[in-house]
């Protein structure tokens, strides 16, 4: 059953998150405290690298965390209100299910390579027990033909390995879109793909996010994908939200030194010859986080407060969120 | 304290140089399979220093003699066999030729069965497939068989016992590490290598055979028990060890009969044998667990 | 005209390459068809200068780079370096040969033996090029090296796995660098490394360039990066180079419609005027290496085919006059992405 939202209160709301994994070196502290709400008709971007935590907030938003070695161990997901870490595991799979998607980074991997992509799509319809098994074939179907696959009916009855890269990428929407969800999480969902291809895919997420009204939860680590898409941007280090902000005030004026590094590194296309500014250092391992603020050991604004207490998700003058210490300060 | 260390952010702590010696002390079962090595050795010395005269001296009175009592003197105190000798001695006597005898078969499949493996996984190709095809001939017989027609015809010398031994093991070793190379050889460092400049012969020995090295060594230690039990069944029908030379698969052999009224002559020798493979055993676990440096945290933690 | 000055060889000129695998052979033995995965590349590169290049997956640019490491052997054609024959060496030829061009591999983590230490994995050079190095200087030659990528010396003793993926492809820069080679050839060396690392190591290789007039082969997909690294550029597509030319011509004013369409494609990491950018956006996937079509292989997705592309294979020459080598009928010099009108490709 569907519950409706008012349009602006938030359809996803994530507060104090806080995951770890046990592990034979220890405690891995995967998510130390994320908090942020995904809005209505909506693209966030969930942006960060290796190690950030982006991959396991959307493992927990999906209930995929295996309860050892994983643990859970503090913070609300909310779906509609409901608590979806505090929901019976049946209730949650039927609320989860029909409202959330996912879309993985790695199509080849999440596609069964026995069965028909077809068949596959389909059997969405069939484990929600919603259509006849001939009527779900013919939406499968129709939604692979949506998602510009040529000649669907014909391409519906071939296997994955049949399928290019991008082709294999564009099944794994059209059956995330299958139940029409409200929510759509997409892993990096064009980072094993070549740039034309990535450039399909963008197109074809630009032009679902307008058809079906859907929130996007983006995972990337690529900017210039954040740019083409996103409307906020969540910035994410060390297992932390460090800056959350509209797309346009992200890049024109990031707050958090992260997210300015981030900016200074990237190679432009429009840019030529000049020095790039990396970021000294790598990013952290969630194994053995720093004390304090997380970026700290990189950061060229740290000082000793930094190092003794890890800096709060706090509103700047521009009415982004940073967690910095010495927030909007040019580095 | 250092600046931060940049570089050094992510990075997990410097593992600690540790000698071999103090590795091996980390491991407890290691430790006590090197005292039962070291109780090998002592023994071996023993026999040929003196109990090589005791092994031999025959005393009807002391037919199979009772263990665990020190009333006929601290030589018969693990009894004795049925013609009277002392089975401490006659265990220190037989362990040259069970050991000897296995270390030899099994260190001769080893070696050559490491180079063919490794030229078949190498070149492939026809030669590849050749050995491959001999190494599946021989496998196709039953070790036993082979050996008792082999030693028949031939004759029962130890040379011969232990190439027909090294022989029959030898498959297993050529596919593991025809196995091995295979993968090994689609690895990215090889190809570094090549565009370093290395020859084959270079990269097969530096870098393919040290990979290789500890799953033959496992397979080895193995094969050891293996080897010491076909040698015991071949010395039982007379193809093997001749008497009055030991070894403990013919002691455990010739004390079968004997299970109900001495069972000693026959479980002596059998836990010489157990003790002597599950010492190797943790030994080439260990040495595998030492040598590959991610795996190596495990004994230095 | 009699005293035109010769120019100078280049440290590496390849020439007309072909490399084919083998995929089926018919039941007499008779048909075979290949995956042409080299179909005709030519090129040159100078001394000191680096070279980019693009391209999709299918293009063959790892095949190239494989083959001109000498890691298989091209089933036709040739490659000279520093006037060297590269395929007809052997023995010592080869071995010196080998000294002057080294490579850095994309993955870091396979890259290296995980039993090697880190200086064992860069002395390795020199122990099978003994003459370079006498093993006595060795050690304090791999704290220079270290050093000289960003490293320190205590990590000479330490093991890959104990470092990140930038701090390894340092490891491997380094390892390059052992030998003092001429040309290095590098597969996509920051693919697989996060964005705020892969800045370090661009940086890096730029350092080093100039310090010591390496040449680079750079091979990449991210055409951020290869701009920014490279002062020539080539386009692959299906086994050969469509387009090849100075880097500020080719990011500016590329004729290829392909070229056209891969820049057009890179998103911009600026939002601002995202609404009415227009792309040009290919339809379809890359056709098959196994049977490429036939005139100009890009026709099947190309909004400019005429029949001509069909019949005849454009050649790769001189048709815009600002120093960019085209292979297509109707090179057109047009202004950069941005600026290109939005086309769909009708099938």
């Amino acid at each position: 059953m569907r519950v409706t939202t008012e349009p602006d209160q938030p359809v996803l709301s994530i507060q104090d998150l806080r995951v770890s994994f046990h592990s034979s070196s220890g405690r891995i502290h995967a998510l130390n405290g994320v908090s942020f709400d995904l809005k209505h008709n909506e693209v966030l971007a969930l942006l960060g690298e290796s190690g950030s935590g982006k991959s396991v907030t959307a493992a927990a938003v999906m209930g995929l965390i295996d309860q050892p070695p994983g643990s859970i161990d503090s913070g609300r997901i909310l779906l509609n209100g409901r608590d979806l870490l505090r929901i019976a595991p049946g209730e949650r799979r039927q609320l989860c299910g029909e409202e959330v998607a996912l879309i993985f980074q790695d199509a080849l991997a999440a596609l069964n390579p026995v069965f028909p992509v077809g068949w596959q799509i389909a059997e969405v319809f069939r484990v929600h027990g919603r259509l006849s098994r001939s009527d779900a074939q013919r939406e499968a179907v129709r939604l692979l033909s949506a998602v510009g696959i040529p000649a669907a009916e014909q391409r519906a009855k071939e296997f994955p390995h049949q399928f290019s890269g991008g082709m294999r990428q564009r099944v794994m929407i059209a059956m995330a879109m299958a139940l029409k969800p409200r929510i759509v999480i997409a892993d990096e969902p064009t980072t094993a793909l070549d740039v034309t291809v990535q450039a399909q895919i963008i197109e074809t997420l630009k032009a679902l996010r307008v058809e079906t009204a859907a929130s996007f939860i983006l995972i990337t680590h690529d900017l210039g994908v954040v740019a083409e898409m996103a409307d906020r941007v969540v910035v994410m280090y060390g297992g932390r939200v460090v800056e959350v902000a509209d797309v346009y005030t992200l890049f024109s004026d990031p707050q958090h030194p992260y997210t300015r590094g981030l900016l200074a590194a990237q190679p432009r296309l429009d840019s030529e010859g000049s020095e790039l500014v990396p970021i000294p250092g790598s990013p952290p391992s969630p194994a053995a986080l720093p004390s304090g603020c997380a970026f700290r050991p990189r950061c060229p604004l740290a000082q000793e407060v930094c190092a003794a207490s890890v800096p709060p998700l706090a509103r700047t003058a521009n009415t982004s969120l940073s967690a910095c210490h010495f927030p909007g300060t040019p580095t | 304290m250092t600046s931060p260390l940049m570089e050094d952010a992510g990075l997990l702590p410097p593992s600690r140089r540790i000698s071999l010696l103090r590795l091996l002390a980390r491991d407890p079962s290691a430790m006590v399979a090197l005292v039962w090595i070291f109780v090998l050795a002592l023994v071996l010395v023993a026999n040929v220093w003196f109990l090589q005269a005791y092994s031999v001296r025959v005393d009807l009175k002391l037919r199979n003699a009772p263990p665990f009592t020190l009333d006929n003197g601290w030589i018969y105190y693990l009894g004795a066999d049925s013609l009277g000798r002392s089975m401490i001695a006659r265990l220190a006597a037989a362990a040259g030729p069970s050991l000897g005898v296995a270390f030899a078969a099994v260190g001769f499949s080893l070696v050559c069965g490491a180079i063919l493996g490794l030229v078949a996984g190498w070149m492939s190709g026809p030669v590849g497939t050749l050995i491959l095809r001999v190494a599946d001939m021989i496998q196709g017989f039953p070790t036993f068989l082979l050996a008792l027609v082999v030693l028949y015809i031939f004759g029962p010398s130890v040379v011969n016992l232990v190439i027909v031994l090294g022989i029959t093991r030898m498959p297993a070793y050529v596919r593991v590490a025809r196995a091995e190379v295979l993968e090994i050889r689609e690895r990215l460092f090889i190809d570094a290598s090549r565009v370093l400049g290395a020859s084959p012969w270079w990269m097969v020995r530096q870098h393919v055979l040290p990979i290789v090295a500890p799953t033959l060594l496992t397979i080895a230690s193995v094969n050891l028990a293996m080897v010491m039990l076909i040698e015991s069944g071949l010395s039982f029908i007379g193809l093997g060890i001749q008497p009055p030379a030991a070894s403990w698969g013919l002691m455990v052999a010739q004390g079968r009969g004997y299970l109900s009224n001495a069972w000693w002559l026959a479980c002596f020798p059998g836990l010489a044998i157990m003790f002597t493979t599950i010492a190797f055993n943790l030994l080439s676990s260990w040495f595998r667990m030492a040598t590959d440096p991610q795996q190596r945290w495990r004994l230095e933690l | 005209m009699i005293n035109e000055t010769i120019p100078p060889e280049p440290l590496l000129k390849v020439t007309d390459l072909h490399k084919h695998f083998g995929v089926q052979r018919g039941p007499m033995g008779g048909h075979k068809s290949a995956v042409r995965a080299l179909d005709g590349v030519s090129f040159e590169l100078a001394a000191g200068e680096t070279l980019g290049l693009v391209g999709e997956s299918g293009c063959g640019k790892s095949t190239l780079v494989r083959t001109l490491l000498r890691l298989g052997s091209p089933t036709a054609g040739s490659a000279r370096l520093e006037g060297q024959d590269i395929y007809s060496a052997s023995g010592p030829t080869l071995k010196h040969l080998r000294r002057r061009m080294q490579v850095v591999f994309q993955d870091p983590y396979q890259a290296f033996n995980p039993r090697f230490t880190v200086a064992q994995s860069i002395s390795e050079a020199w122990q099978i090029h003994p003459e370079v190095l006498p093993p006595s200087q060795r050690p304090d030659r791999v704290t220079e090296l270290l050093t000289q990528v960003g490293l320190r010396p205590e990590h000479a003793n330490r093991f890959p796995h104990e470092f990140s993926g930038g701090q390894r492809q340092r490891i491997g820069i380094a390892r390059a660098l052992a030998l003092e080679p001429a040309l290095i050839v590098c597969d996509e060396p920051v693919s697989a490394l996060d964005v705020s690392v892969q800045a370090q190591v661009v940086n890096l290789l730029t350092k080093l360039q100039r310090e010591r007039g390496l040449a680079f082969l750079f091979v990449a997909h991210d055409l951020a990066v290869v701009r920014h690294i490279s002062r020539r550029v080539a386009v692959m597509y299906l086994g050969k180079i469509v387009e090849i030319g100075p880097v500020a011509e080719i990011f500016s004013a590329a004729a290829h419609p392909y070229t056209q369409a891969l820049l057009s494609a890179v998103p911009v990491a600026n939002p601002v005027g995202r609404e009415n950018r227009s792309r040009i956006v290919l339809r379809g996937d890359p056709p098959s290496p196994v049977s490429p079509p036939s005139g100009c292989r890009f026709r099947t997705r190309c909004w400019m085919a005429q029949e001509i592309c069909s019949v005849e294979e454009p050649e790769l020459k001189h048709r815009t006059g600002n120093g960019l080598l085209t292979a297509c009928h109707f090179a057109a010099a047009q202004a950069n992405h941005v600026k290109a009108h939005k086309k769909d490709l009708d099938a």
